[in-house]
């Protein structure tokens, strides 16, 4: 069972994000959003089985980057897969995400080709 | 934010880019954006001011519906923000590409949240491309609003949608003439 937290302040990007990834070919039994990092947090916790976290990086409230700090060491899931989705690549704010400990990112806008390749290292 | 690598070094002047070259890139990052997003760009047009030409323009009678004007703000070496101004429909067709929705109803609030999305991936594409490769940029989060009747301002960057009309303008701070 491959459940996917999405976390994005935008309910557009959300949408977005679960029509590529269904598009994408992944198979995905259950999907959970949260609209930034603090809701992220607490869905996580209430979802235990989650098996991946997509996460945008500028939110109000907790950004992407502190979010994956917290899932990384509050919630002591150091082996969670987190991708960031963002339209910052490249900029030193997807660096700082790659060392507060997530494991990839996926440019905005994105195809679901570019899903795929990111993605298929995590889901099946 | 943290981070452990040091942060660029303040560009010099010359370094930065012209007001023209940044233009460019926003003409190309909607291009991009639109067609990634499925959003149909009929024409490119010389000018508009939205909302004021879609009344004037005979562009018919103004269907009930609010204008929407959306910012981003961008800060770093260089300051200032990207507004997107669509008539309604416009806003209609954004949020129809996005949400791959050609028919059925649309929720004001999505519309909105559509077109802060969209603008979010303009910007985000003209600061990776003429911006973060010369210094360290941040962008705000969009905000949506109903389009002003008062600041409303001629642009350079118009296009015409499916249905409606939007117009990108380039705000930057400390320049004394708007830049589209």
């Amino acid at each position: 069972m491959n459940k996917i937290l999405i976390v994005d302040d935008s309910s557009t990007m959300r949408k977005i994000i679960m029509r590529v990834l269904r598009q994408a070919g992944f198979k995905i039994d259950n999907i959970v959003e949260a609209a930034n990092g603090v809701e992220g947090l607490k869905t996580l916790g209430e979802n235990p089985d989650v098996a991946l976290v997509l996460s945008d990086i500028n939110m109000p409230q907790m950004d992407g980057i502190a979010f994956v700090k917290a899932v990384r060491t509050e919630h002591d899931k150091e082996t969670l897969p987190m991708i960031m989705i963002s339209t910052e690549s490249g900029s030193s704010m997807v660096e700082s995400a790659m060392e507060s400990g997530a494991n990839g990112y996926v440019s905005k806008p994105f195809t679901p080709d570019s899903i795929r390749d990111v993605l298929g290292t995590y889901l099946g | 934010m943290a981070s452990s690598k040091p942060s660029k070094d303040a560009p010099s002047p010359d370094q930065l880019p012209s007001l023209e070259e940044l233009v460019e890139v926003l003409a190309q990052s909607v291009e991009e954006v639109f067609e990634a997003m499925l959003i149909t760009i009929t024409s490119r047009l010389e000018e508009l001011d939205v909302p004021h030409d879609c009344v004037d323009e005979g562009m018919g009678q103004k269907e009930e519906g609010v204008d929407l004007e959306v910012e981003v703000t961008f800060s770093g070496a260089l300051g200032g923000a990207v507004v997107l101004r669509c008539n309604h429909q416009g806003a209609e067709d954004i949020a129809r590409g996005l949400l791959m929705m050609e028919e059925g109803e649309l929720e004001f609030e999505e519309i909105k949240d559509a077109l802060g999305e969209c603008a979010n991936l303009i910007t985000g594409s003209m600061k990776s491309k003429a911006l973060d490769p010369i210094a360290d940029f941040s962008m705000g989060t969009p905000h949506v609003r109903e389009a002003s009747q008062d600041s409303r301002s001629k642009s350079h960057l118009a296009f015409e949608l499916s249905s409606g009309v939007m117009s990108a303008e380039l705000w930057i701070d400390d320049c004394e003439a708007q830049a589209a």
